[in-house]
C-alpha cells in the first residue's frame, strides 16, 4: 500500500494540512470572543474555516494512508489526536460547568452559558 | 426550587447512534480484512464529518445567518456528512472502497433509527397536528405544545426495518445490491415521512424531499453499476 512518493512533495503536502488545521482553531477563538448574532459575514468566515479543518483532516489522513512512513505526517496525525482531546476535555467541562451552574444559583446564569447548557441539558424546575 | 437536572436525551440518542454505528461498521469491516488503523482512520474522519454536516446543513438552509457554534442539528446534513466521508476515504484507500461504502451504508439506517428516538424523546422535528392513537404531546422546559403525530418514533421504527432488510439482502446471494437497496429505502421513506412533519405543511416538496429525490437517482446508478460489475468480472474470465 505504501508509496514512495517525493518526500519534500509529501512536506508540503503536510504543511499545508498543518495550515488548515491552525487557521479553523483561530477561527474558532475568534468566534468565541465574538458576541452572537445574526453577523452573515462571521457566519460566511466561520464556515470556510470549518471546512478548512475538514480539508486539514483529510490530507492528513491521506498521507498517513499513502505513505505511512513520513515523519511529518505522523507529527500532523498526533497534534489532529492533541487538538481533539483538548476540545473533547473542554465540551466535557463544560458540561460539568453547565451543571453546576444549573444547580446552583439560576439567576448567576448569563445568556453565553444559558444558550449552550439548554441543549446539553434538559431542566425540569417547579 | 430546581428539582434537578438530566442530561438531554437527544445527546444520549446521538452518542448512542455514534457507537452503534461505529461497532457495526468495525464488524463488517474486520469480516473483510480491513486493518485497524483504516478502519480508525474512516471513523475519525466520518464523525467529524457527521458533525459537522448535522450543522452545516442547518448553517446553509438558514442563508448563513447563523454560526456554526450557534446552528441547530439536522439528522439529513449528518447523512450528507456521513457520505461525503465515505466517499473521500474510498478516494485515499482505493482497494476497500466498496466495502467500506457497504459497510457505512448498511449501517446508515440504523444510526438514523436510533437517532430518531431522541427527537421523539425531546419533541423537535414533531409531526403534524394529530389527536388519534399514539399522539404525543410535549410539556417540558425544552418543548411545548401538541398532540402531534409521532413521527420520530414511525421514523426510528421504518428506518430500523430497513437496516433489517439491509441486513437480509447482504447475507444474501444478491449482496452487491445492498448499498443500492439501502439507499432506495432509505430515500423513499424518508421522503414519504416528510409529508407527516408540521414543518412541512404548506409546501408542496421541502427542501429534503428534494435531497430525497437526490438519493433516489443515486440509487437507480448504484443498481446499474452492481449490475454490472458482475458482468466485468464474468468478462474477465
Amino acid at each position: 500500500m505504501e508509496q514512495h512518493g517525493d518526500d519534500s512533495r509529501v512536506n508540503k503536502l503536510c504543511v499545508v494540512g498543518l495550515v488548515c488545521l491552525i487557521l479553523p482553531i483561530l477561527g474558532l477563538l475568534l468566534e468565541v470572543l465574538l458576541p452572537a448574532g445574526g453577523n452573515k459575514v462571521v457566519a460566511t468566515i466561520s464556515f470556510i474555516f470549518q471546512l478548512m479543518y475538514i480539508a486539514g483532516l483529510v490530507i492528513m489522513i491521506g498521507v498517513r494512508v499513502k505513505y505511512p512512513s513520513n515523519v511529518f505526517g505522523k507529527v500532523l496525525m498526533w497534534l489532529h489526536i492533541i487538538v481533539g482531546v483538548i476540545f473533547l476535555i473542554i465540551l466535557i467541562a463544560a458540561i460539568v460547568m453547565c451543571a453546576v451552574v444549573i444547580n446552583g444559583c439560576m439567576s448567576c446564569m448569563d445568556d453565553f452559558l444559558s444558550g449552550r447548557c439548554d441543549f446539553i441539558f434538559w431542566n425540569f424546575y417547579k | 426550587m430546581t428539582e434537578g437536572f438530566r442530561l438531554s436525551p437527544y445527546t444520549c440518542t446521538f452518542a448512542g447512534a455514534l457507537l452503534v454505528g461505529g461497532v457495526t461498521v468495525t464488524v463488517l469491516l474486520r469480516r473483510g480484512n480491513v486493518p485497524w488503523r483504516y478502519i480508525g482512520y474512516s471513523m475519525f474522519l466520518n464523525v467529524i464529518l457527521i458533525l459537522y454536516g448535522s450543522r452545516m446543513y442547518s448553517v446553509v438552509a438558514s442563508g448563513f445567518k447563523v454560526r456554526l457554534w450557534d446552528a441547530g442539528i439536522a439528522s439529513l446534513g449528518g447523512v450528507i456528512g456521513l457520505l461525503a466521508g465515505v466517499i473521500i476515504f474510498g478516494c485515499i484507500y482505493d482497494e476497500g472502497k466498496a466495502l467500506m461504502w457497504e459497510s457505512y451504508i448498511l449501517a446508515m439506517p440504523l444510526m438514523y433509527g436510533i437517532a430518531k428516538v431522541g427527537c421523539y424523546l425531546v419533541g423537535c422535528c414533531h409531526g403534524i397536528e394529530y389527536s388519534g392513537p399514539l399522539a404525543v404531546t410535549y410539556d417540558s422546559e425544552y418543548m411545548q405544545g401538541g398532540p402531534y403525530f409521532p413521527v420520530q418514533l414511525l421514523e426510528s421504527i421504518v428506518f430500523i426495518i430497513v437496516f433489517l432488510i439491509g441486513v437480509g439482502v447482504y447475507r444474501s446471494n444478491g449482496r452487491k445490491y445492498t448499498g443500492a437497496v439501502v439507499m432506495l429505502l432509505c430515500a423513499i421513506a424518508k421522503f414519504a415521512q416528510e409529508f407527516l412533519r408540521e414543518e412541512h405543511v404548506g409546501k408542496s416538496i421541502s427542501g429534503s424531499q428534494w435531497i430525497c429525490i437526490g438519493f433516489f437517482l443515486w440509487s437507480i446508478v448504484l443498481f446499474y453499476k452492481s449490475g454490472n460489475k458482475n458482468v466485468q468480472i464474468q468478462k474477465q474470465k
